[in-house]
């Protein structure tokens, strides 16, 4: 009875919350052909699918850790995968570093605190895929590269001032400046694609635009851009491209960007499936961002428009797939290091005499 | 070096000294198929029992269904579609000898197809033996052992149209193509449809060989068997109503006849027990009279045995009894009887050569459910298959329903050969009859196309899949397609029409 309740309560809130939410969508539903804040295009945009030959890369990685007494043990894979397509179709199908792909076991500094462990893992992760993006452009020269998740770091992967990690995470800010540049000078354009995206930008963008009473009464602070967009863009639409942030230079990543690559970072949410969220896309641009826009938007949206239910780019799914590893992969590596040093290097809360 | 196949993978309940997987990355496996991998007991020799194909693209129903062709379009599904073979030990080479898997080999261990010398060795294939065909995917010739195949006794069991005629006529080939040296057995063959009475046929086709010379073709409905040789609890039995009273005064007549004919008045016939008839009291000899009219008009019996055994079973000899004609399945039951249990009588003590009796639609002749009045043949044949390996006497028994088959005489068939079968009912009998066949391999029998076979038990170490070989002997007329039959009934019919014209 009791979780009968809980859940039914749950339900009740979320349904409660999504018809008070689109009471608020429905008022912006004029703005959808207004021009937007760019002054170039209005707020939501008709995706054009075009046909394309080229070679389309994609990189992600997966990771598993396990915690010993005195060390950290981190499990990382990688995948690369380059997809060369004939008018639109695919021809072929290449595996970088290879296709069948083994993990890379890794040990974590073993004086970190709390938050830094994390940081760590994360910082680990991006160096990697960061690097084999630019292995991969420099080997295969694709005309996009995907990546999986943002185009810059995250707030949270910058380490606090006086951070042990603080070296490290400079040196992933100039290696991810290394991609923009090695991509540009490649002629390959970078395409981020965040899956679950919880960005508020374009609220944000929305709220400074408007000081009507309505949204002074009706705040959509509560709200993420992906769900608020869910409603208001319809399939093969897109929102107009906006810069990553408002003011870079106090932005806590982009500040530490040269100001070259910090401005000319860009967003746009695109709709590519009838019963899925829209998806954040980030690039970058120094010339015309519309237009790039389009040409990343009508990509993006072959890519992801398979499912009715769900869209992510088709690359990007199978460099998902490709570096996916599961709970029990750390397990063999775990359990023969255990053997070789002995239980003590267990966490007492993995030792239990029984279960 | 043989052609590497694959690699052990490592599974839930795999590898394991019973059965583990391999993941195909080389060549063409294919089901029942030898593979072999060497390992710490020494070489490994197994069968291919399953295959399976994964793809993780295509696992999920709702997704293929919703995005079909496109799928192959936008993801590199061939690429990572692989070929999982489930394999089977069956046996370990180690110092020459052939032992029990008793370790699993480990995961990442090397695949290989077998080698033609090792399935031979582990087969016991012998060069002379009787050639059935090549065993499927190997090309190696099918060649066995005479006394395994035949001494434990053999069944052939398959649908109808499976190709079981065909394969026997190859084994008769084998038979009679033996040398002295070699050591020759006579055949007799209960032939219910004439489909090998083409063996006594000389050819007139180059592309045949001709078996005429040493086979001799009966024509079941000119059998007589002699009732002085019948006893008479036999002849009893063959009059289903009589009465004790009946029978006793029975066997006193022919008792006194049997006196009688060894005192020189020679063998009696069923006329002669009849006019005996004539000294008993009405109430006893109207009903005999009757009764014994009844077998009289089967036509079957006589004063002596015709042909004699001794004329028709030789060393070599090919004999069919040819029982197409006769349309009374009760004297077909009596001749086959009869034959049988002479031939077995007679070779007990060794009066005649050792031979295999082959019995055509054997679930007629050996039923599993029918009472003896209906199965004459029956104790005969099941203690010939208990009992004739200690005497040289084999029995072949040839079915296309293994159902209604008897299962002791069945279980004692220690070599089965079963073509294509559906029937699950057929396939669960055969399950519970042989014990070499376990649900992988049964499963594969429901698959097998015509001309192919699997063969299990004494003659062989392993089930084995093979195709049999093109037969040498001239087809059965009886071989005949429908529209064939059709053509030749009006070509008949018209030449019928014509000479009764001409005749008036």
């Amino acid at each position: 009875m009791y979780f009968d309740d809980f859940l039914s309560n749950v339900c009740d809130s979320i349904v409660l919350n999504k018809s008070s939410n689109q009471i608020v969508f429905s008022k912006l539903i004029p703005l959808k052909n207004k021009l937007s804040l760019n002054k170039i295009e209005n707020f939501v945009v008709k995706v054009n699918e075009k046909k394309f030959s080229c070679k389309i890369a994609g990189v992600d990685s997966g990771f598993v850790s396990k915690k010993l007494h005195f060390v950290d043990l981190v499990l990382l894979k990688l995948g690369g995968v380059i997809f060369s397509y004939n008018n639109s179709i695919l021809e072929k199908a290449d595996y970088f570093p290879s296709p069948a792909l083994l993990p890379q076991p890794i040990l974590l500094k073993n004086f970190l605190e709390k938050d830094e462990e994390i940081q760590s893992i994360s910082l680990i992760r991006l160096r990697k895929e960061i690097q084999l993006s630019i292995d991969i452009i420099k080997k295969f020269f694709p005309k996009y590269l995907f990546i999986d998740g943002s185009i810059v770091p995250q707030y949270q992967d910058k380490p606090r001032a006086g951070s042990i990690l603080s070296d490290d995470y400079k040196s992933i800010i100039d290696l991810f400046e290394e991609l923009y540049f090695v991509a540009q000078e490649n002629d390959c354009t970078l395409i981020s694609t965040i899956e679950d995206s919880r960005g508020k930008r374009f609220i944000q963008l929305i709220e400074e635009s408007n000081n009507s009473d309505f949204f002074k009464n009706n705040s959509l602070k509560n709200c993420f851009d992906s769900l608020l967009l869910d409603f208001l863009l319809n399939k093969g639409e897109r929102t107009f491209c906006f810069n990553y942030a408002s003011d870079f230079e106090s932005h806590p990543v982009l500040k530490d960007y040269k100001i070259d690559w910090a401005k000319n970072i860009f967003v746009f949410y695109l709709k590519a499936s009838e019963f899925d969220l829209p998806l954040r896309i980030e690039f970058i641009s120094k010339n015309n961002c519309v237009e790039k826009a389009n040409e990343i938007a009508s990509i993006v949206y072959s890519l992801s428009s398979l499912y009715k239910d769900y869209s992510y780019p088709s690359i990007l799914i199978e460099a998902d797939l490709r570096a996916r590893l599961k709970d029990d992969d750390i397990s063999i590596i775990y359990d023969k290091l255990i053997d070789k040093l002995g239980p003590k290097m267990m966490l007492r809360r993995n030792n239990r005499p029984f279960k | 070096m043989n052609l590497q196949l694959g690699t052990v993978v490592s599974t839930i309940d795999g590898p394991s000294p019973s059965k583990f997987d391999f993941v195909v990355n080389n060549g063409s496996v294919h089901k029942g198929m030898f593979v072999e991998l060497n390992y710490s007991e020494g070489t490994m020799i197994c069968l291919v029992e399953e295959l399976i194909k994964t793809n993780r693209y295509f696992e999920r129903p709702d997704s293929v269904k919703t995005i079909g062709a496109e799928l192959e379009k936008n993801f590199p599904t061939a690429d990572w579609e692989f070929l999982i073979a489930k394999a089977k030990p069956l046996g370990v080479f180690y110092e020459s000898l052939i032992k029990r898997a008793t370790l699993p080999p480990s995961p990442g261990t090397k695949v290989f197809i077998a080698s033609n010398e090792n399935i031979k060795k582990f087969l016991k294939l012998e060069d002379n033996g009787l050639n059935l065909g090549s065993i499927q995917f190997h090309d190696i010739p099918l060649k066995l052992n005479l006394s395994k195949l035949l001494q434990k006794h053999l069944s052939v069991l398959a649908m109808s149209g499976a190709g079981k005629s065909f394969l026997m006529s190859v084994i008769l080939e084998e038979l009679q193509k033996r040398s002295d040296d070699q050591g020759k057995i006579a055949t007799i063959v209960f032939d219910t449809h004439g489909e090998y009475t083409s063996f006594g046929e000389p050819v007139t086709n180059s592309n045949f060989v001709d078996f005429s010379a040493n086979t001799r073709v009966v024509d079941g409905s000119k059998i007589k068997i002699s009732v002085s040789n019948i006893s008479p609890q036999t002849l009893s039995s063959l009059l289903s109503t009589i009465t004790p009273v009946q029978k006793r005064e029975l066997f006193k007549i022919i008792s006194k006849l049997r006196s009688e004919m060894k005192s020189g008045l020679g063998p009696f016939d069923l006329i002669t027990l009849k006019n005996e008839f004539s000294s008993l009291d009405s109430k006893t000899a109207i009903p005999l009279n009757f009764l014994v009219d009844e077998l009289i008009s089967l036509n079957v019996f006589g004063k002596i045995d015709d042909p004699s055994i001794f004329d028709l079973v030789k060393p070599g000899q090919l004999v069919i009894i040819d029982l197409n004609n006769i349309i009374s399945e009760r004297k077909k039951q009596l001749i086959v009887s009869y034959l049988s249990q002479k031939l077995f009588n007679l070779r007990r003590v060794k009066k005649v050569c050792p031979f295999a009796l082959l019995v055509e639609e054997a679930h007629n002749f050996i039923p599993e459910n029918t009472s003896a009045e209906f199965a004459l043949a029956k104790p005969i044949l099941r203690t010939i298959a208990r009992e004739g390996r200690k005497f040289g006497a084999s029995l072949i028994i040839v079915s296309q329903r293994p159902k209604r088959l008897d299962t002791t005489t069945l279980a004692n068939c220690n070599t089965n050969i079963i073509l294509r079968i559906t029937n699950p009912y057929d396939l669960d009998h055969i399950k519970q009859s042989s014990e070499g066949l376990d649900s992988g391999t049964i499963s594969m029998i429901s698959a097998l196309r015509v001309g192919e076979a699997i063969i299990v038990g004494e003659a062989i170490s392993a089930p084995t899949f093979f195709k049999v070989r093109m037969r040498e002997s001239m087809p059965s007329k009886h071989e005949m397609s429908m529209e064939d039959a059709a053509k030749r009934f009006v070509a008949d019919d018209k030449t019928s029409v014509d000479e009764i014209s001409n005749f008036l």
